[in-house]
């Protein structure tokens, strides 16, 4: 019990209760099942980019450039599927749009290392270079209209709750955003390379010292992060039945928002699989329950950025906290992943 | 050794963003540049024949692309004259100045121009002027340097306009709600100010909740929210969309929902954008302006202008919804929208 209390995920569980009492006893109807279900929906692309994003903060870097890398696969994908009239099995295109993302991802990963460079330059970089260079040779005219078989896997259900009044169905797109946190709390626990990503964020010197394959591991997380991105961008596609080349474009900030939320040191050695699956639900409540609140719009980003201030702020004090208890000497260090969270 | 790598990453990156911009605009005007003196050698004998070039925010999107095709058809209209539409590939200012002044360079008769930032233009088009280029402009009623700027309409009409729909659709009765692609959008916010206006007066017993919700320009956004606003409200039956991709997600929402026959979706956007939902009812009714008309209508007043004539209130052009033109400062206002529903939508291919 004492040590269930030391663990920074109970204060983000803490946090997503009592955001949910609030919210609830305001309006009930946050309650119901299709209220329920729609959170779950509108939590897939995002929580696919989170998990694979907390890796790379885990490994003491940063990825900005995954929205752009999101954007270039699904544009490139659909454009293609439009152009070519496909009518295919669907897994090819969301294949080949991850395919895309690896391949982008691979190339941050190797300017990165083969430079030595800060990953939050890089990606920077990139990510305008990979948006420009996609706006530049394809163009920025929206596809309207899935084809066929995109459209139809975006309109399949695994359930529909309904109650007198609305009704809503978690589409199949959600089961990706489960295997990307199965796949990754795989890698993290259950492989030499988790342990691995542990160790150079820990500590980098010391994982090169002791061996870790330390630029591969990276250039890994990157690759990884891209193929994350890739997925997520098709399934945006799939899910909002059209591809628009500026969405997605700037999600980047909530989506770091939620990893740190959940506990993930920005300075990287320390980050959990539940703990982001916390943060998602802190930043996918606050997102969208605001008008169930009655929260009028021009309030609503005030609010939300409250909201996360104090998540993060909680669960941060508390490992602030715990620190000064048991190591005198890690509290500056601390405190300064306090100030960047 | 780090350093220098560092410095040629950052030099990639803004010539990735340079290169973006610079290509399509080097393309384009290279026709019309080698037409230009043949253009203008007769000119100074006959005296009839101009250069017009009209310059937009940026080339490649749907809605210039749709420009295009008004301007194409003023050029076909008058052969006399050499018209021509050209832009940036990026929707940047700075690029837009360097497409003015390659224009002033090659010594064009008239511009008309849709600006991506008004104030931005201001230097290179009183340059264009003192030059005795006719400028006219498009979306940019605050514009100082320019002969006349066309609207296609007032904001406030527009707005109002809907609500005459919505408020007919909903018998006066039952609740509303309002979306705006920025809560800094002027345009949004003054559509959505005037058509609550109107409801306020003349539709006492409809009632608006949540007005403004922000779907920063994006369709799963309006969907999203649309969801939670259905979630929170059940009795929700009106819709006002403000960005193209609003009623799309508004759409969405209610097609799955299944409320096609029990809301009204009205809301600004594009036949190719909203088709799939007006089909089947999710979106009632879609407004927009046609760009074709609107470069056709800045051509046609640039070409006025040259010939000597004078812009005046309750003026009339031929493209459609610039008739009886209202005259405010240098602006003329049209009353351009054009309202679409499944039974003319196959009228419009963009």
């Amino acid at each position: 019990m004492k040590k269930l209390f030391k663990t920074h995920e109970t204060y983000v569980a803490l946090t997503v209760i009592a955001l949910c009492l609030v919210i609830g006893i305001i309006n009930p109807v946050f309650f119901s099942a299709p209220n329920i279900v729609n959170l779950f929906r509108n939590a897939t692309v995002n929580g696919i980019m989170a998990f694979a994003l907390m890796m790379g903060i885990i490994i003491g870097g940063i990825d900005v450039a995954f929205p752009a890398v999101a954007v270039c696969s699904m544009y490139l994908t659909t454009k293609t599927l439009e152009s070519m009239g496909y009518d295919g099995p669907v897994f090819i295109p969301i294949l080949a749009a991850a395919l895309i993302g690896t391949l982008l991802g691979l190339i941050n990963g190797l300017i990165i290392t083969k430079f030595d460079l800060p990953a939050f330059i890089v990606t920077l970089g990139t990510s305008s270079l990979y948006h420009g260079l996609l706006v530049w040779l394809v163009g920025s005219k929206p596809v309207n209209r899935l084809e066929p078989p995109l459209e139809a896997f975006g309109k399949m259900e695994i359930f529909r709750v309904t109650n007198d009044t609305t009704s809503a169905a978690l589409p199949w797109t959600f089961v990706f955003m489960v295997a990307m946190a199965l796949v990754v709390w795989f890698i993290l626990n259950k492989t030499m390379l988790g342990r691995t990503i542990f160790a150079i964020g820990g500590d980098r010197t010391s994982a090169e010292r002791a061996g870790y394959p330390v630029k591969r591991t990276i250039v890994f997380t990157y690759t990884f992060i891209g193929m994350a991105g890739g997925l997520a961008g098709i399934i945006h596609a799939i899910q909002s039945q059209m591809c628009i080349p500026t969405d997605l474009m700037g999600c980047e900030m909530m989506i770091i928002a939620a990893v740190v939320l959940g506990g993930t040191t920005i300075s990287g050695g320390r980050g959990t699989v539940l703990g982001t699956c916390l943060g998602l639900a802190v930043i996918t409540i606050a997102k969208n329950s605001l008008i169930l609140v009655g929260i009028t719009a021009t309030w609503q980003r005030f609010v939300l950025g409250l909201i996360i201030v104090i998540g993060t702020a909680v669960s941060a004090y508390q490992a602030l906290r715990a620190s000064r208890k048991i190591a005198p000497v890690m509290t500056e260090e601390e405190e300064g992943g306090v100030v960047n969270g | 050794m780090k350093k220098i790598l560092a410095m040629l990453l950052a030099l990639m990156m803004v010539l990735s963003l340079a290169a973006c911009g610079a290509k399509a605009p080097a393309e384009e005007p290279e026709a019309p540049a080698a037409d230009a003196p043949e253009a203008e050698a007769p000119a100074e004998e006959a005296g009839e024949s101009y250069t017009i070039a009209t310059v937009v925010k940026l080339t490649g999107v749907a809605w210039f692309d749709r420009m295009e095709v008004g301007v194409n058809r003023f050029a076909a209209d008058h052969p006399e004259h050499d018209v021509f539409q050209t832009g940036a590939a990026t929707a940047d200012p700075a690029e837009q100045v360097r497409v003015i002044e390659d224009l002033i360079a090659q010594g064009v008769d008239a511009i008309t121009v849709v600006p991506n930032s008004t104030e931005s233009l201001e230097a290179v088009l009183g340059k264009a002027m003192e030059q005795g280029i006719v400028v006219v402009a498009h979306e940019a009623s605050t514009i100082q340097n320019a002969d006349c700027d066309v609207e296609a309409f007032v904001n406030a009409e527009y707005g109002d306009h809907f609500m005459g729909k919505i408020g007919e659709m909903m018998g006066g009765e039952g609740q509303y709600t309002t979306f705006v692609g920025a809560l800094t959008a002027t345009s949004h916010n003054e559509w959505v100010d005037a058509s609550v206006a109107r409801q306020e007066a003349e539709y006492p017993n409809m009632e608006l909740i949540s007005n403004k919700n922000e779907t920063t320009e994006n369709e799963e956004t309006a969907y999203t929210k649309t969801k939670e606003l259905l979630t929170a409200y059940p009795e929700l039956v009106g819709f006002q969309g403000s960005a193209m991709t609003d009623v799309p997600g508004v759409g969405r929402a209610i097609q799955e929902a299944g409320k096609q026959d029990s809301t009204v979706v009205i809301g600004t956007s594009l036949v190719s954008v909203a088709g799939k939902y007006l089909e089947d009812g999710s979106i009632d009714m879609i407004s927009f302006w046609d760009p074709a008309e609107a470069g056709y209508a800045m051509n046609e007043l640039a070409l006025l202008l040259l010939e000597g004539g004078k812009i005046e209130d309750g003026m009339s052009l031929t493209a459609p919804g610039y008739q009886n033109l209202k005259l405010d400062g240098k602006v003329l206002y049209g009353s351009a929208w054009i309202d679409v529903t499944k039974d003319n939508m196959g009228d419009y291919d963009f």
